[in-house]
């Protein structure tokens, strides 16, 4: 899918700018970036994003993963995270809301170029097998 | 934890040992390599993998995509692939195959761990909803 839209789930400025840059160059459309969980969710609807890119550890009450478990239960997003934090308990909670990718940071644009591309199309797979 | 049995494909030998390594390390087992597409799928068939990391470059007729493809065909077993070639035109064939995973080389250990664990959870998942859509 070309010019999908990603919304960038990412407290810390400077690095969310970063990810939205590479984003950019690689022909995805960043309709926003948003630094909390909750923010995350209200802006759902009217963003309609093609993809979520999730930071785990965030500001606010909720962290990406309680985020991504709202999101998992209530649209039809795909989500990929992407966190410097792969501890056996953070990882065991995310697998639960069946992420289409994890990135490790730090990550190569490649590396997000790749899991896009995969979850986007499996994505739409998955929504094909559910109908 | 129960056992895991990882089965790797990959033509270099340094670099499948270097992998097997880290997989162990991560509480894995490796019951064996392949080194071609034409092995992976023989071993696919009597190892009885959780779960296959292909390379795409391999020795022998066939690549891992192609690999992939036949497997996929004859066995319900997740697939991650594990290469350092991101071109387009390789994406587009590895996508069709429906992976649980893209690892780029250079990786790194919890590149690997968090990959296979997210990919082992989703297939059962989907194993799952596949069984209850039957009955």
């Amino acid at each position: 899918m070309e010019n999908a839209r990603i919304m960038v789930v990412e407290d810390e400025g400077a690095i969310a700018l970063n990810i939205k840059h590479r984003l950019e160059k690689l022909g995805y459309s960043v309709p926003s970036i948003v630094s909390t969980g909750e923010e995350a969710i209200e802006k759902i609807d009217e963003m309609i994003p093609d993809l979520i890119l999730m930071d785990i550890m965030l500001k606010g009450e909720m962290d990406g993963v309680d985020t991504a478990n709202v999101i998992h239960d209530n649209f039809d997003i795909p989500i990929i995270y992407l966190t410097a934090y792969t501890d056996e308990n953070l990882l065991n909670r995310a697998k639960m809301t069946e992420p289409y990718g994890y990135i490790v940071k730090p990550f190569k644009e490649n590396d997000l170029r790749t899991n896009i591309k995969m979850a986007l199309y499996r994505h739409g797979i998955d929504k094909k097998k559910r109908v | 934890m129960e056992e895991i049995k990882v089965l790797v494909v990959e033509d270099e030998n340094i670099i499948a040992l270097n992998i097997k390594n880290k997989l162990k390390k991560l509480g894995y087992t490796v019951p064996s390599i392949a080194s071609s597409g034409e092995e992976a799928i023989k071993k696919a068939d009597i190892t009885f993998p959780d779960l296959i990391l292909m390379d795409i470059m391999l020795k022998g007729d066939m690549d891992g995509v192609e690999a992939a493809e036949q497997i996929r065909e004859k066995f319900d077993i997740p697939i991650i692939y594990l290469t350092a070639y991101s071109d387009d035109k390789i994406l587009e064939r590895a996508k069709l195959t429906e992976p649980y995973g893209y690892i780029l080389k250079p990786f790194k250990e919890n590149d690997l761990r968090t990959s296979i664990e997210i990919a082992l959870h989703k297939h059962k998942m989907e194993k799952k909803m596949k069984e209850k859509n039957r009955v």
